[in-house]
This record gives structure tokens, C-alpha cells and sequence, in this order.
């Protein structure tokens, strides 16, 4: 039962030498030196100095000044497993990683909110799945968090965006939430469009990259007809932005025109493919930072 | 706070977001011209407009309303020119609609259909049984507006949200005509709610699954033969060519998937492909009868028992 006001072991945190309890909403102390929580955050900084200013009797029966605040025992073990010089736990959930980071930015604890954010970086990779990235792309927008909230967007452009594809999700995602996003992949497509007609034009980084490959089936600007084919379906359809899509491209190509043996197309270096990649890369990931804006 | 004024706040609480949305979107109203003499309460609109109306005949059409102007006035009530206000949370260019059906004046019909789903939506909630039904008769007879190509997703999702189910069934039959795409739901995607998307695409493939359940259950045999015959020429069973068929229709691979969203799904869109599913997994010449839908005959009747399967469907199971 969380109901007692004594600390639980779950969430002990005592220092010696503290002179200050953090109370929990669900009643766990924790007692602390609070020049850490001080220095951490100018908005308990105040609350502290507002509670110290009170005369002592107002601290009740407690030895120490008491700062109820009204977070759980949980996400306030968290919190200060961060302040402190120990090993800092992020919970085990996505729900309650981003209510850490909301806490800390809701007590402007600048430098801890970088600390998480690594922390969580580590602990939980992004998921490129479609479920995880909905989920998290619906949490981060509930807390406010722009980066996550981004970051999950850009992971949902890894699948097609379609009523199909999203079928057995459309139960857990808000029609406003997906209008959102839909917003978000009409611009990704347009910017990256116009950047990837940008990317084929002749004196682009594009015929860097081919480097001494000569296709049998190319236009003037030297371009194999089957990676702008594959460039510009990227434009339509960013999730086809991965190398197994382009490999399956160049198949199909070294296929259709019969394993035509003049053509460079069938034995391109892995070095080529590697150039071609990582330029295009290069020009989809300067697009997709062009949309940040993310309204949350 | 007295239970009247409990009452009277409770009017305007869940205020109409979608509604608002609507009206971005949509012309503004025509100026308000009812004339109320000898009125005996003031209804104000949301954005602040006030309507004379008289508390009887509110009381007659509303239930709800007779309840409400049958308590005894809270001290803290609000008067102008003597009449008290009772505030309410739906704007000022539906409340001008909806006084216009309940007196004998010219009625101010609202600007497009998701605007009358919005007026219907308030008949329901001060239960306005009467009102509700002249209003949807109108609909039905062309005097208010029905719904226009792609606004049938708007409309669907709002009749969703606002629990008018008729509306809903009829929006949602409407929507198989169009492809069910992102692009096609546009900005109507910010009007859904909770489940109502993942009940629409339920619903159109419920719909597939009784349309060409309906086509193979339809099968044409030729003269002389029965289900259980063989083909001269392929040696087949035709039950086995039928079967092969309708897997192949109901096949739920990725692509027939995407194609169920991305084209309409409307009875003689479903006879074409069943057509064409015929012509190429049939090519045996002597199993040439089992074309029942070319270009040129198409299957008599068939189109019409559709029709009565998709009426079968519906988005609650």
C-alpha cells in the first residue's frame, strides 16, 4: 500500500547530512541536501525558499521542512536518481520516460533534461516499428515534447501511409492526430520531391556518385532510368527510402533488360551502390530536417 | 449554485470544437431577422447572440427545455430588458436555424450538410424529437442539404460523434463510392473521433466480403450441367473453378488490401472485378459459360442482389 507517510524501500532515498523532505504525492519522503535540488532547478529553488520562509511549526511534525510536491513516490526516484551521483533509472515504460522528461521540464531542470534524454536514448532505442512510433508519437504530443514527437514522425514515414497499412491502429490514434501527421507526410513528400529533382539534375552530387558506371538504359544527364525511376517513387512514397527497396530496383532492372551483359548495371562495384546511397541519404535526410515543425 | 443554474451551465458545457472547425471552413451565416414579439426568454449563442423566444413553445418542442424554464429563477440570473438569459453552447448561426423550424417564419436552412448534422445534433441533445424528424424528412425530400462527393467522410464522422446513427449508416454507404485514401478523407480527418476511422474501414471491408460472397454464390452453370460436373476441356470441377475464384477475390494479400481502400467499393465496381477475376483465373475455351459478366451482357440481376447484400451491412455489428 502506498498510503503510509513512512518512506518504502522501493523508493528509499536518504542522504546523511540532508536538510530537506521532498513529499510525494502518494506520501514517500524523500530527505535531501537541497542545495542538489536548488541548483538543479530555479523553479524548487523558489518552492523551497517559499517553504523556508514559513515559520517552523508550519513543517508540522517533521524534523526537517517538508516540499510537497505533487508527483508520484515513483517518477520522483526517477527524477532523483538524475540529481544525484548515482546511477540514474529511467522507468521502464515510454508513458512513464516521457512523464520523467515532462517533470523536468516542468521544474526547468535544463541540464537533467539532456541527462535523460541520453538515458532513455541508450536504455530504449527508437523502435522502427509502426506501433511503438504511433504510441510514442501520441505520448510525446500529450507531454508537449517536440523532439520525440519528430523523431516518431520520422519513423512513421519508414511505412506506408496508408488507410490499409493502418488499419488495425486507427482504433488507438485520435482522427486529429492523424490529420497531424498526414499534414506532416504531405510536406516530407513535397520538399523531398523538389529536392529530388534537384538531386538528378546534371551537375547535382548524383553524377559524382556514379562514378565510371555506364547503363545501357540512361538519359542525357547520365542517370541510369532506373534510379531516377526509384528517386522519384521516394518523392511519391518515402517509405521506399532503403537500401533493400533500392537493391530490389536494381534488380528488377538487371532483369527486365534481359542480364543485358553491356550494361554497367550488372556488375556495378559495391562501392558504386555505397556512393549512390549515401548521397541520396544524404540529400533525404537534409529534406526531412527541413520539415521540424510539428504542431503538438 | 442553484440546480437551475446547474442546469442552465450544463447547456453550454462540451462546447462544440468540430463545430467550429465546420464553420471555418464553410460560408458565414446569413444576418439573423427573426422577430419574436412578446417574447419571454432570451436563448445566447455561444459567440454571443442573443434570440427572443418564448418559453412555451421551447417547452413544447424540448423536453429538456420544459424542465429547465419549469425551475425557479437562481438570484444571480441574468436579465435583459427584463427577460432572463439562459446561455447555450451552440453558435449563433445554427440557433438562428433552429428557432427558424420552431416558429411559423421563413426557415433559415443551414449552409451544407455538416451544418444540418450539427442542427440535428442539437435536436437530439434538447430532444427534439419532432423537430428531428422534420428536419431529417426535409433532408430526404431535398429541401436541406445532403451531402456532396467527398464531404460523405466529413459527414460520416461527425454523425459518429454526434451518435446519429441513421446519418452515420447513410454517410458510411456513401463513402464506399469513393476511394477510402488519406488523400480522399483530406481535411475531414480532424472531425474523427475515438474509433469512428477504424468502424469505416471495418465497415467497407465487411461490405467487400458480403459483395463477392454474393457474386460467387451467384454462379451461372451451363446448360445441361450442375455444380458437380466436369469440364470437357480442363477436366475440372466447376464448384472447384468457382471456389478457385473466390479465393482469389477474397484473397487478403497486401495488394487486394490496399485496392479495397483505394478504389470505390460499390456493387458494379465489385461485378467488374469479379468479371475480371473470371476471365483470368477461367482459361479453360470450354469453360468460356462461366463468363456471366462480359462487356457486353452483363449478369442480369445480379448488380441488384448486390445491392441487397451491402444493405446488410452495417457499421455496429
Amino acid at each position: 500500500m502506498l498510503t503510509s507517510d513512512q518512506p518504502l524501500k522501493n523508493f528509499l532515498f536518504e542522504y546523511h547530512g540532508a536538510d530537506l523532505i521532498l513529499r510525494s504525492h502518494d506520501s514517500h519522503h524523500f530527505r535531501v541536501p537541497k542545495s542538489y535540488i536548488i541548483n538543479s532547478s530555479p523553479v524548487l529553488d523558489e518552492l523551497i525558499q517559499k517553504a523556508l520562509d514559513l515559520p517552523n511549526d508550519a513543517h508540522g511534525d517533521a524534523s526537517l521542512p517538508v516540499i510537497q510536491l505533487p508527483e508520484s513516490g515513483a517518477i520522483l526516484h526517477g527524477l532523483l536518481t538524475f540529481i544525484f551521483p548515482v546511477t540514474p533509472i529511467v522507468p521502464p515504460t515510454t508513458e512513464k520516460a516521457m512523464e520523467l522528461l515532462s517533470v523536468a521540464q516542468k521544474y526547468q531542470m535544463v541540464a537533467i533534461l539532456v541527462r535523460i534524454r541520453d538515458r532513455i536514448g541508450q536504455q530504449n532505442p527508437p523502435s522502427t516499428g509502426l506501433e511503438p512510433a504511433l504510441n510514442m508519437y501520441l505520448i510525446a504530443q500529450k507531454y508537449g515534447f517536440r523532439q520525440e514527437a519528430l523523431q516518431a514522425a520520422q519513423t512513421i514515414l519508414k511505412h506506408p501511409m496508408s488507410i490499409a497499412n493502418l488499419e488495425d491502429k486507427l482504433g488507438m490514434i485520435p482522427g486529429t492526430t492523424l490529420y497531424e501527421l498526414w499534414n506532416y507526410y504531405v510536406e516530407v513528400r513535397a520538399i523531398l520531391a523538389s529536392d529530388l529533382n534537384e538531386f538528378m539534375t546534371p551537375a547535382s552530387g548524383m553524377s559524382g556518385a556514379l562514378g565510371s558506371l555506364r547503363c545501357t538504359a540512361s538519359g542525357s544527364s547520365q542517370i541510369p532510368h532506373w534510379i531516377c525511376d526509384y528517386i522519384t517513387s521516394i518523392g511519391n512514397s518515402p517509405h521506399l527510402f532503403n537500401l533493400v527497396e533500392f537493391n530490389m530496383a536494381l534488380a528488377r532492372h538487371t532483369r527486365d533488360g534481359g542480364n543485358n551483359y553491356r550494361c554497367g548495371c550488372m556488375s556495378v562495384s559495391s562501392q558504386i551502390i555505397l556512393n549512390i546511397w549515401e548521397s541520396l541519404a544524404s540529400v533525404v535526410h537534409g529534406s526531412l530536417k527541413k520539415v521540424s515543425v510539428i504542431e503538438v | 449554485m442553484s440546480s437551475q443554474a446547474e442546469s442552465a451551465l450544463s447547456l453550454v458545457q462540451g462546447r462544440e470544437d468540430s463545430q467550429a472547425k465546420v464553420n471555418s471552413i464553410t460560408p458565414p451565416p446569413e444576418p439573423l431577422d427573426i422577430p419574436v414579439p412578446d417574447a419571454s426568454l432570451i436563448i445566447r449563442s455561444s459567440d454571443l447572440v442573443n434570440f427572443r423566444v418564448h418559453k412555451s413553445v421551447l417547452a413544447m418542442a424540448s423536453p429538456i427545455f420544459g424542465d429547465l424554464l419549469s425551475l425557479p429563477q437562481p438570484s444571480d440570473s441574468e436579465f435583459v430588458d427584463g427577460l432572463p438569459v439562459v446561455q447555450l453552447s451552440e453558435d449563433a448561426e445554427l440557433l438562428n436555424s433552429l428557432v427558424s423550424v420552431l416558429y411559423p417564419v421563413r426557415r433559415v436552412i443551414p449552409k451544407s450538410y455538416p451544418k444540418m448534422l450539427y442542427l440535428l445534433a442539437a435536436c437530439q441533445k434538447y430532444d427534439m424529437v419532432q423537430v428531428q424528424s422534420y428536419i431529417r424528412a426535409e433532408v430526404d425530400r431535398g429541401s436541406f442539404p445532403g451531402p456532396v462527393g467527398t464531404e460523405v467522410f466529413c459527414a460520416y464522422a461527425i454523425a459518429y460523434g454526434k451518435g446519429l446513427i441513421p446519418e452515420m449508416e447513410k454517410a458510411a454507404r456513401l463513402t464506399l463510392e469513393h476511394p477510402m485514401t488519406f488523400e480522399t478523407l483530406g481535411d475531414s480527418l480532424q472531425f474523427f473521433d475515438g474509433s469512428a476511422l477504424r468502424d469505416l474501414a471495418r465497415f467497407r471491408m465487411r461490405c467487400r466480403d458480403n459483395l463477392v460472397t454474393a457474386c460467387l454464390s451467384s454462379r451461372v452453370l451451363p446448360a445441361g450441367t450442375s455444380d458437380i460436373s466436369y469440364c470437357s476441356g480442363c477436366h475440372m470441377c466447376y464448384t472447384q473453378q468457382w471456389d478457385d475464384c473466390l479465393q482469389q477475390l477474397l484473397s487478403r494479400n497486401d495488394d487486394s488490401k490496399k485496392q479495397e481502400f483505394a478504389n470505390p467499393l460499390t456493387p458494379s465496381n465489385i461485378c467488374e472485378e469479379y468479371s475480371k477475376a473470371l476471365r483470368s483465373r477461367i482459361k479453360c475455351k470450354s469453360c468460356g459459360w462461366a463468363r456471366p459478366m462480359n462487356d457486353s451482357t452483363p449478369h442480369a440481376g445480379l448488380e441488384n442482389k448486390l445491392v441487397q447484400e451491402l444493405d446488410k451491412v452495417h457499421i455496429f455489428l
